[in-house]
């Protein structure tokens, strides 16, 4: 078992190490971050990066554990509206931080605050992220960026004009196994992509324990009415778009990358077929994403059935890949080993030709139906660590990671236009006003 | 050896080919450990290491091993030669002055004792060019002595057994594919309980994983045969086919055609590739022996 020193450098050289392995590649030259891990930027000797955690619910927990772990962070505030969680992340923090119950009064009182991470519901996501920006202070909000579509575009224009590092939790921008397929895929391992599928499949009524209380005592009762729309917001559709925003725009997002473009027309349909128990958010949402170059992207999400889980499947005219179980296969593998070809032509009663007896020399091609791995080292984790070592790297060395941050953008577009596809029930075209212009 | 063993055997149940392909694994293990110099305390590895210096005991079946080896040296007029380890790994290059090339004849072998020598200090051994077939005999033996009527045993591609015939047919049909259109097949052979075994030379190094591909050595010359050719040879006695297949690689087409009169019932494909095009010759020698009776056109 590493300690927590040893491990965080073998975390920081593996980013490195991806960085370099990637260096001499079409992908570095294109990837923000990459290229600067590649490029060595000096970071500043010894200071570390203070970070005000705002929301630390479920996944703001996982963020912290991890900021504990990355040396050169230092979460110095931690804030948040429910006592329960301020409480324990006042714990965790074992005194080094200070908290607050509301972000404002912590970016008046912290003013040596280097940065912001953001894990709250999804829509104060806005607010908070523009108050931080505002404020002079580096962010990392989670995804998706917000609930409606202009205050994402809000969120992205105040970080241009602060011209603030605003970085997007989509961490599969940062795992080697997704990185490592972008580069094959770009360099036509599939040749052109033809096809996108993607899904997220759950069983389960997502929802969260309900503790007795008055939600009065600690948040706007007009915003919340009861602590039932507090704990359970993702299912309600005045804090969140369910499944699209919540799941989908990771896959969204992926998609929109190895496209290099976003999709500019939607359609699709959902309903509550299950979980009828009073949420306002479709437990089962089925869109088809249109590109420009004629691609769709097929997308679905449902909580009522799990067999599946979850993927990202790339199709194109030379090859497969699925993402989250990391294989690839050829259109055109070699032929079957003999024996492999045999079995098969006794089963079947064929009596035909093996193709076996051969040189040693030529190489023995395993026949792998179960796909090649895209990348053959285990990666543990996520990508939710590499991408806050790399926001802590941002925030010491000045980088912006603009391109992440349309990336981000337009992955929550996707999802918002989707949610709207589906509840108007008609095809929505990617509005013009929505296209980002120039970003620096 | 490093090489994949496959074992079809047709209609057996699950639990028996377990136990047969168990067998066959503790066979091709046993013949690895006493002959593979890749494993340090085997009977070559122990032949390499301190022969030169002493004469080695080493297991009877490896003894009896070597003397067929001498056999096979002498009836295919050297052109089958075990004892060319140095100039495998370059430890002694041809053209280094002084001194005749390594080869079988520093290999001394003791009947009496069982032992064997090795008559100068960079000659060494390697079972690359017979130890699978080796094995492959021990395995068919095994298998009949089971019982097993029909099935074949690949052992890497390069050695390929079989016993009776396929379920479907009156032979086993074994292709060898075209190198560079593998879905082609060059020639069939119908296999009825013998053995082909290919060994081909490229003049490429050909990397595999770590251990790199050797070249095939001409024991007359030192150096590595050139071109990219194979020779595929079908004999009833696994051994035999493994041998034929390095040394008619070594002889050429003319000269194994007068090496296989030693050798009744052998058919040997020499297939050589130019500019991706496949040119044929299939030498067939007949039931009997012939070398004792003349000249004979084959």
């Amino acid at each position: 078992m590493l300690n927590v020193e040893e491990k965080t450098t073998t975390r920081r050289d593996f980013l490195k190490k991806t960085a370099m392995v990637a260096g001499s590649t079409m992908l570095a030259s294109q990837l923000s971050w990459l290229r600067s891990y590649a490029g060595e930027k000096k970071e500043k000797k010894g200071e570390k990066v203070k970070i005000g955690l705002v929301g630390i619910g479920s996944r703001g927990h996982l963020l912290y554990l991890h900021l504990l772990d990355i040396p050169d962070a230092e979460v110095v505030a931690v804030c948040d509206i429910y006592p329960p969680h301020l409480e324990r992340a006042l714990q965790m923090s074992q005194g080094k931080a200070k908290g607050f119950s509301e972000h404002r009064r912590m970016l008046d009182e912290m003013k040596d605050l280097d940065a912001v991470v953001i894990a709250t519901p999804l829509h104060t996501h806005a607010t908070i992220t523009i108050d931080a920006l505002q404020a002079g202070k580096k962010v990392f909000c989670e995804k998706s960026m917000a609930k409606e579509p202009e205050d994402a575009l809000k969120m992205v224009n105040t970080a241009i004009e602060t011209g603030l590092l605003l970085q997007i939790g989509h961490q599969r921008m940062f795992h080697p196994r997704y990185l490592r397929a972008f580069e094959l895929i770009r360099h036509g391992q599939l040749g052109p992509v033809t096809q996108i599928r993607a899904y997220w499949h759950r069983n389960g009524d997502w929802r969260r324990n309900v503790p007795r209380g008055n939600v009065a005592d600690f948040a706007d009762p007009a915003m919340y009415p009861d602590m039932e729309h507090f704990i359970n917001w993702r299912l309600y559709r005045a804090y969140s778009r369910g499944l699209m925003t919540e799941l989908a725009s990771h896959q969204l997002q992926v998609a929109n990358y190895i496209l290099g473009s976003y999709p500019t027309e939607i359609m699709g349909a959902g309903s509550i077929n299950h979980w009828k128990d009073g949420r306002e958010v479709y437990d089962n949402v089925n869109l088809v994403y249109a590109y420009p170059n004629g691609t769709q992207v097929i997308y679905d999400s449902m909580t009522s059935n799990k067999h599946y889980g979850l993927e990202e499947q790339v199709m194109g005219p030379k090859g497969t890949m699925e993402l989250e179980a990391g294989l690839m296969w050829s259109e055109t593998p070699p032929p079957a080993p003999g024996i492999l070809q045999l079995i098969n032509n006794i089963e079947h009663a064929i009596f035909d030709n093996i193709p076996l007896g051969g040189a040693s020399w030529i190489p023995d091609t395993p026949v792998k139906d179960e796909g090649t791995p895209i990348l053959d080292e285990k990666i543990d984790d996520d990508g939710t660590r590499l991408e806050l070592e790399g926001f802590v790297h941002a925030a010491r060395t000045g980088e912006l990671y603009r391109d992440l941050l349309v990336q981000g953008y337009y992955a929550t577009v996707a999802a918002l236009l989707g949610w709207e596809a589906m509840v108007t029930g008609k095809v929505v075209t990617m509005p013009d006003e929505l296209v980002l212009r120039n970003i620096q | 050896m490093g090489t994949r063993l496959e074992l079809l055997i047709a209609g057996s149940s699950s639990s028996r080919h377990q136990a047969l392909a168990a067998e066959a694994e503790r066979i091709t293990a046993r013949y690895e450990s006493l002959l593979s110099r890749f494993v340090p305390d085997s009977d070559i590895s122990r032949l390499n290491r301190e022969g030169w210096q002493q004469a080695v005991a080493v297991d009877e079946l490896t003894f009896r091993l070597l003397e067929e080896c001498g056999r096979y040296h002498r009836l295919t007029a050297g052109c089958f030669d075990p004892a060319l380890l140095p100039l495998i790994t370059g430890k002694r290059s041809p053209d280094e002055e002084g001194g005749s090339l390594p080869g079988w004849h520093d290999v001394v072998l003791d009947g009496d004792r069982g032992t064997v020598r090795l008559a100068r200090r960079d000659a060494g051994l390697d079972a690359g060019a017979f130890g699978k077939g080796a094995a492959l005999r021990a395995v068919r033996d095994m298998l009949r002595r089971e019982g097993v009527t029909d099935a074949l045993v690949n052992f890497g591609n390069s050695s390929i057994l079989t016993l009776g015939r396929h379920p479907h047919g009156p032979h086993w049909p074994v292709g060898i594919p075209h190198l560079f259109r593998p879905t082609e097949q060059v020639h069939v052979f119908r296999m009825n309980d013998t053995t082909l075994s290919t060994s081909g030379a490229s003049t490429q190094r050909r990397p595999r994983g770590k251990e790199e591909k050797l070249h095939i050595m001409d024991p007359r010359t030192g150096k590595p045969l050139q071109g990219w050719i194979s020779v595929s040879v079908q004999h009833d006695d696994p051994l035999t086919a493994e041998v034929l297949s390095t040394a008619l690689l070594v002889a050429g087409e003319k000269e194994g055609k007068r090496i296989l009169r030693s050798f009744p019932r052998t058919t040997a494909l020499f297939i050589r590739y130019d500019e991706q095009k496949a040119r044929t010759t299939l030498l067939t020698s007949p039931e009997r022996d012939e070398t004792n009776q003349g000249k004979t056109d084959i």
